[in-house]
């Protein structure tokens, strides 16, 4: 019963002691929902990004170019063998007459490359979609191909997807600083707030430790109040995001651009994930008040 | 219930603000301590709620030397004890009932066992009908009231009283007096430090002297 007593006092303290300067305890919960509310943003891009890297590269094709002089029988035997092997799943046979009309289809302005030339200067090739997206998979194989005696050169039509996995984990990396460096920020504006509460009750303080007052008594109601400051924030922050997407996903929806939306922001954050930033931000909240209080709220 | 055993307490680089003092008050009795500004009044009454630690010698409070007692020990000491001072140290944003419930909140007393003992011993100090009202509306000597029935609330056994009359007129000084004796008849032990010399002799208290920290004789008054 007197641990239920003490429990609804502290609660009652912690409250009292953020209603006591509005605007702050409302700058702080702003300044970690923005802090909190952009970690989440980058994850959750971070992860669509991800997934369309992966998807991409599922579909990143080798381009194996025959040599000209390369007789039918032994082209085909080298597709039959590729068909065979399990690390690739597709062999697509491209003639030079399909060549040239894919080319056609994506450089229309020179489409009559054959007329300039005299004949079609394209030469027949196999597109091979590796099993796996894994990259040095796909390398080994571009390279065991290559020595083949009919082959002439062999293209990885993927080097512009890992450059692009480069610059999203830079950006992924660069963006997590960012964050932490405001989340940083949230925290301190915490410990601000909860030090400001404490100064301005310091006669209370002075006096409860006067009659006698249990230190937890004075501590817990300073710790509370970071801890609710912190999942009030991050709370704001899991609201808005939602929002965001939301809005996001509905203006893109219909547009060229809707598939690339889904994609990235289909999925937000599930309820283990919130569950777990609103944990976090308590206990960082729970961090901040205690050091920025110290030996204030102790002694 | 108190015992001073060759007690010194010296400040950094100074005199010692009180010098192998020793005296012992049992339980109930009224004391007075006297002696001019700078005598060590208020250093001797900081010791036993442990404000400050002696630089030397014991000080003894309900069984328990002060001195040694660990840092998570102190509040259950001052449980025991109320305190009044020359400042009311009231909170001004609280009112007079809040005030007394305060301590009572402090120490997770019950809000039905709090409301009755905040009403009892606001009647007690004969301010019962001001418990709505601000610090800022109660005159000085009723402001004084309200600190010790603040000081009262938690049923404390010893009641140290530094200076409490040294903010008000003589008529009010009396009034307080009056209270203090009436806390002395319910068996609380009083300890009561001033310089009014009016108050030590109505007071009818054994008397401490203390001059330039030193204790000079004890005594009672006529």
């Amino acid at each position: 019963m007197k641990v239920l007593r003490f429990t609804f006092e502290v609660v009652r303290a912690a409250l009292s002691d953020l209603a006591r300067s509005p605007a702050a305890s409302l700058l702080a919960i702003v300044a970690m929902a923005v802090a909190i509310f952009l970690l989440a943003a980058f994850v959750l891009a971070g992860r669509g990004v991800e997934a369309l890297l992966a998807h991409w590269a599922s579909q990143a094709s080798i381009e194996v170019y025959l040599r000209d002089e390369a007789p039918d029988d032994e082209i085909e035997e080298l597709a039959r063998t590729l068909e065979a092997d399990p690390s690739i799943r597709r062999v697509e046979r491209i003639s030079r007459e399909r060549a040239l009309m894919e080319f056609r289809r994506l450089f229309p302005d020179l489409a009559d490359i054959d007329g300039l030339l005299g004949e079609n200067p394209l030469p027949r090739s196999l597109r091979l979609v590796p099993a796996s997206p894994d990259p040095t998979t796909a390398r080994a194989l571009a390279r065991q191909i290559g020595a083949h005696p009919a082959v002439d050169s062999v293209r990885l039509d993927r080097e512009w997807i890992d450059t692009l996995a480069r610059l999203a984990s830079a950006l992924r990396w660069s963006t997590a600083a960012g964050s932490l460096v405001l989340l940083l920020a949230g925290l301190t504006t915490i410990g601000a707030v909860v030090r400001l509460a404490l100064d301005d009750k310091r006669d209370e303080v002075a006096l409860m430790r006067l009659v006698g007052a249990p230190a937890s008594f004075v501590l817990a109601p300073v710790l509370l109040s970071g801890a609710i400051l912190g999942a009030a924030g991050a709370a704001l922050a899991i609201w808005s995001l939602d929002l965001v997407r939301t809005l996001a996903l509905s203006w893109l929806e219909g547009t060229p651009l809707g598939g690339l939306g889904t994609f990235m922001l289909g999925r937000g954050l599930d309820e283990a994930a919130s569950l777990a930033l609103l944990a976090g931000a308590a206990a960082a909240g729970l961090v901040a008040a205690g050091l920025a209080a110290g030996r204030a709220a102790v002694r | 219930m108190i015992v001073f055993d060759r007690v010194t307490k010296r400040y950094r680089h100074s005199e010692p603000a009180l010098d192998d003092v020793s005296f012992h008050v049992p339980p109930g009795e009224f004391v007075v301590v006297t002696g001019p500004s700078g005598a060590g009044k208020t250093t001797l009454l900081q010791l036993p709620y442990r404000e400050i630690a002696p630089t030397r010698g014991r000080v003894i409070v309900a069984g328990l030397d002060v001195g040694r007692l660990p840092f998570r020990q102190i509040p259950h000491l001052r449980r025991r004890i109320g305190i009044v001072f020359q400042d009311f140290r009231l909170l001004p944003r609280r009112t007079v009932a809040e005030n007394v419930s305060f301590v009572l909140r402090a120490l997770a007393w019950p809000a039905d066992r709090r409301r009755e003992r905040t009403r009892r011993v606001l009647e007690w100090v004969g301010l019962g009908h001001r418990a709505g009202a601000w610090p800022a509306e109660l005159s000085g000597g009723e402001q004084q009231r309200v600190a010790i029935a603040r000081a009262l609330a938690a049923e404390p056994r010893l009641l140290l009283a530094d200076e409490p009359t040294g903010n008000l007129d003589a008529e009010r000084s009396l009034e307080i007096l009056g209270l203090l004796h009436e806390i002395h008849a319910r068996g609380t032990t009083v300890l009561l430090a001033t310089h009014d010399r009016e108050l030590i002799e109505r007071s009818g208290a054994r008397v401490l002297a203390l001059r330039a920290g030193r204790l000079v004789g004890p005594g009672v008054a006529a």
